[in-house]
């Protein structure tokens, strides 16, 4: 997303406050997507991103009228969204570089993203509240627009939603909540196992027989599936037998599982 | 094998009108202040549901005792 050929300055998210304050004081609904977005996730993750502007995901209704109270409030249209072209509006403030987009590959609508975004609160900015684009939303747009560049974005926020998925089976005690993270993760990334390392850490906090249940299917090796049985095996005969049952319909090849 | 067309669409305006004469009776019950002759049989497990006569205030506190069944959706807050 963005002008490449005009890189700026590399900007935080906090250089955009006073343009972000404006669009929450007019009650405009949009979400953050691209680096700015994986930024912010980034912070929570104890690292730094930069990225040279910064993208906005909102509806054609809400863009058009973006577009007409912009120019009223300090903020240059540069370019509107052409029909059979790419669906951004590229806008200026100051020298910050805004890009409004109606849609993107692998993301989905602007209605769904708004309302599923998370909220940020930047300490530095007066508590300034900014809307985030959900960060399983942002990991299928990167997987999807494949770009070489943005490998690193994709490894942050793979990164982030697997510590999610973690968090969720040691914090959560509802069945659907612990496995919530992990199942959407499985559909982002469009596989039926989990990664390895995740698996492991995730057999590590299993403590319910949805859990076991869950992972039994969806552990990458043998030698995974083996563990989760030699841990319930002493404490649940039950579950044991049924969980032998589940393993017998799974195929591992080479130590991998097939589907 | 498929129904033909004509017996469907004969078996749609039969339909349409039960409904419509279902819901006339219930609509004249209602100014004649009777009970329905054809209820919503979900009324019956609807915890929320209120009599017609509810004043505004009883409304509200209804609205207030159905977001604790169904609250509104959390987004997920950080502070960074």
């Amino acid at each position: 997303m963005g002008q490449d050929q005009d890189l700026g300055p590399p900007r935080e998210l906090g250089d955009f406050a006073g343009f972000l304050r404006q669009l929450e004081e007019h009650g405009f609904e949009f979400a953050v997507i691209g680096g700015q977005a994986v930024a912010a996730y980034a912070r929570l993750l104890g690292e730094k991103v930069l990225s040279v502007d910064l993208d906005i995901y909102l509806t054609q209704k809400t863009l058009a009228e973006l577009l007409r109270w912009a120019p009223r409030h300090g903020i240059r249209v540069v370019k509107r969204p052409q029909p059979r072209n790419i669906p951004v509006a590229f806008l200026e403030v100051e020298d910050l570089e805004i890009n409004a987009l109606t849609s993107s590959h692998g993301l989905r609508d602007p209605e769904t993203v708004t309302q599923t975004a998370r909220n940020f609160r930047l300490a530095d900015h007066g508590d300034l509240e900014v809307p985030i684009a959900d960060p399983f939303e942002l990991l299928a747009n990167k997987l999807a627009v494949q770009r070489e560049k943005d490998l690193p974005h994709i490894e942050i926020l793979h990164r982030f939603v697997e510590e999610e998925s973690v968090a969720a089976f040691q914090e959560e005690s509802r069945p659907r909540a612990r496995l919530a993270p992990a199942r959407r993760l499985l559909g982002t990334l469009s596989v039926n196992v989990l990664p390895p390392g995740l698996a492991d850490r995730l057999i590590e906090f299993a403590a319910t027989p949805v859990d076991y249940r869950f992972l039994i299917g969806r552990v990458p090796t043998r030698e995974q599936a083996v563990r989760i049985m030699a841990r319930i095996q002493e404490r649940d005969e039950e579950l044991a037998r049924e969980l032998a049952w589940i393993l017998e319909t799974r195929r591992f090849e080479g130590g991998e599982l097939l589907g | 094998m498929a129904r033909p067309w004509a017996e469907i669409d004969e078996d749609w305006k039969r339909k349409e009108e039960r409904a419509l004469a279902q819901r006339a009776a219930n609509a004249a019950a209602a100014r004649e202040g009777r009970p329905l002759p054809y209820p919503n049989p979900w009324d019956a497990l609807d915890p929320t549901k209120l009599p017609r006569d509810a004043t505004s205030e009883t409304y509200r506190q209804s609205f207030r005792e159905f977001r604790k069944l169904c609250p509104p959706f959390q987004p997920k807050r950080y502070t960074i």
